[in-house]
């Protein structure tokens, strides 16, 4: 009797070994394998899924009103060509050549056809790809600053950050800060299509910040058109144009120092000192600060650095202006001085 | 749908392309054309395919644009086109790796931090004992740690390794 019970209790524990010793087996293979594909995954990366998709939505949310504005730059290329026979933006020029003028009826029949050309035209080179094209859409996304050189001459400094995508040879989508130096061809007008608005450039040197909530366009020299829903706004060296909200102002820029992102020239002309500070911390993205403003009451610098690093210009003033400061964690603090 | 094909994507094209941010800006651009076009597309394949092979072909010509510049775009264009294996076995590949990769964001931290240690960041178990002042023997334990959790975590998709 109790050797027939150990005997049945043995051969479950051997059942219960067996099955345990499946399991193990199993577990091994998994664990096997699990191992084996973790290997793959040297290098995989948590990208920033909420923001992109963030961004995503802001595109669907604007993308109608984007439509309306590609309709206006339309609208006035066409009337453009009616009193100027000025320059055209791609697709309306293609009609230009097949078509010819008789009267203001046609105008409005080709506005209607030159909205269509060219929305078809900005869906396709904005999103498509490059054989569709015909042209080698190029697309940049700076990491630090670099210079874009075009196939035309022209030579684009973007900025960190910024993107820009050629569409033709003349002719780029860009958002946010670079700096053009666009090579002359009154026969072929370069343009510039911003998130807000549209640059039409005949040869010039200027530079642009674009994003969708500020457009800046800063002309050096030459002359640039700025379009925006239907309305073209003309530039003079010198002067700055501002869109905050849809709404256009034009000043002159008196910021000497506005581009110097872009060529490392700092300027100072009879700035006070809380002024060069400023520059200086824009510049270098550092903080600096005054300790005292009133101390530097008519200490005002009238100099220029070209390539300078940032300690080699305080220095320069520990020099010229007997000035004195100190780094206090990431801060530079300037104490005193002697004029 | 964005959600499920994002982080995926990401890590696909940065295989092809070797730089984070140029593979966020190719799956956004990806993601950007479908949507601009979802009234005139009619996608013939899966989401899934379509996806994979319109950031495979954003990759490669963006690499064959850099491929002047920069050395590794050669050999890198020459992997990613000899397709040894097909869009749809890599898609399924990247989407597997996701699930991984979230379910080992699941392990306990200690475990969780000696395992990425070892197959994200590529650290042998010395190197990773040394990094965290431990023994050798405690990373071995909390690698096979993880790999218990994870079998028990990935047990439904346990058939699609090979």
């Amino acid at each position: 009797m109790m050797a027939g019970s150990s005997a049945s209790e043995e051969l479950s524990a051997i059942e219960q070994w067996k099955q345990e010793a499946v399991d193990n087996i199993q577990a091994l293979k998994d664990i096997k394998k699990i191992a084996a594909f973790s290997d793959t995954l040297k290098g995989y990366a948590d990208y920033n899924e909420e923001g992109a998709w963030s961004q995503m939505e802001a595109m669907m949310e604007t993308s109608v009103s984007s439509n309306q504005n590609t309709i206006a730059i339309a609208d006035v290329t066409v009337q453009d060509q009616l009193s100027t026979t000025s320059n055209t933006l791609e697709g309306s020029t293609v009609i230009e050549t097949k078509v010819k003028p008789i009267g203001m009826q046609w105008y409005s029949k080709v506005a209607a056809v030159a909205v269509v050309l060219l929305a078809a035209t900005f869906a396709f080179s904005t999103f498509s790809k490059t054989e569709d094209a015909g042209f080698v859409v190029t697309e940049y996304a700076a990491d630090s600053r670099e210079d874009i050189n075009l196939v035309d001459g022209s030579v684009i400094t973007l900025d960190q950050s910024a993107r820009l995508r050629t569409r033709d040879e003349r002719a780029v989508s860009l958002k946010g800060r670079a700096f053009f130096d666009v090579k002359t061809d009154v026969t072929n007008p370069f343009e510039v299509r911003l998130p807000v608005g549209t640059i039409e450039v005949l040869g010039t040197q200027f530079s642009v910040t674009a994003e969708r909530d500020l457009t800046e366009i800063y002309l050096v020299e030459g002359s640039v058109r700025y379009t925006l829903a239907g309305r073209t706004y003309k530039l003079t060296p010198g002067e700055c144009l501002r869109v905050i909200n849809g709404s256009v102002e034009i000043a002159p820029m008196k910021d000497k120092n506005y581009n110097s992102w872009s060529n490392d020239k700092l300027v100072f002309d009879d700035n006070t000192m809380q002024e060069v500070v400023e520059t200086l911390s824009r510049h270098f993205a550092e903080s600096i600060e005054l300790k005292d403003g009133k101390l530097f009451r008519g200490c005002n610098v009238k100099t220029s650095f070209d390539s300078y690093d940032l300690v080699e210009i305080l220095n320069e003033f520990v020099t010229t202006h007997g000035l004195q400061y100190e780094k206090q964690g990431n801060k530079y603090i300037v104490t005193g001085s002697k004029c | 749908m964005f959600k499920q094909y994002y982080n995926p994507l990401c890590n696909f094209a940065a295989t092809i392309v070797h730089d984070p941010k140029t593979a966020q800006d190719i799956v956004q651009d990806v993601f950007t054309k479908l949507w601009a076009k979802r009234d005139e597309l009619s996608i013939s394949t899966s989401e899934k395919s379509y996806l994979f092979q319109a950031v495979k072909n954003r990759s490669l010509e963006i690499l064959r644009h850099k491929k002047q510049e920069e050395k590794y775009a050669e050999s890198s264009m020459a992997a990613a086109e000899a397709d040894r294996i097909s869009v749809d076995e890599e898609a399924d590949n990247y989407l597997l790796r996701e699930f991984m990769y979230k379910s080992i964001r699941q392990l306990p931290p200690k475990c969780q931090e000696v395992f990425m240690m070892n197959k994200i960041n590529g650290l042998t178990y010395r190197e990773i004992a040394e990094d965290l002042d431990i023994s050798v023997k405690t990373v071995e334990n909390q690698i096979g740690k993880a790999y218990r959790i994870l079998r028990e975590l990935m047990a439904g998709r346990l058939s699609e390794l090979n």
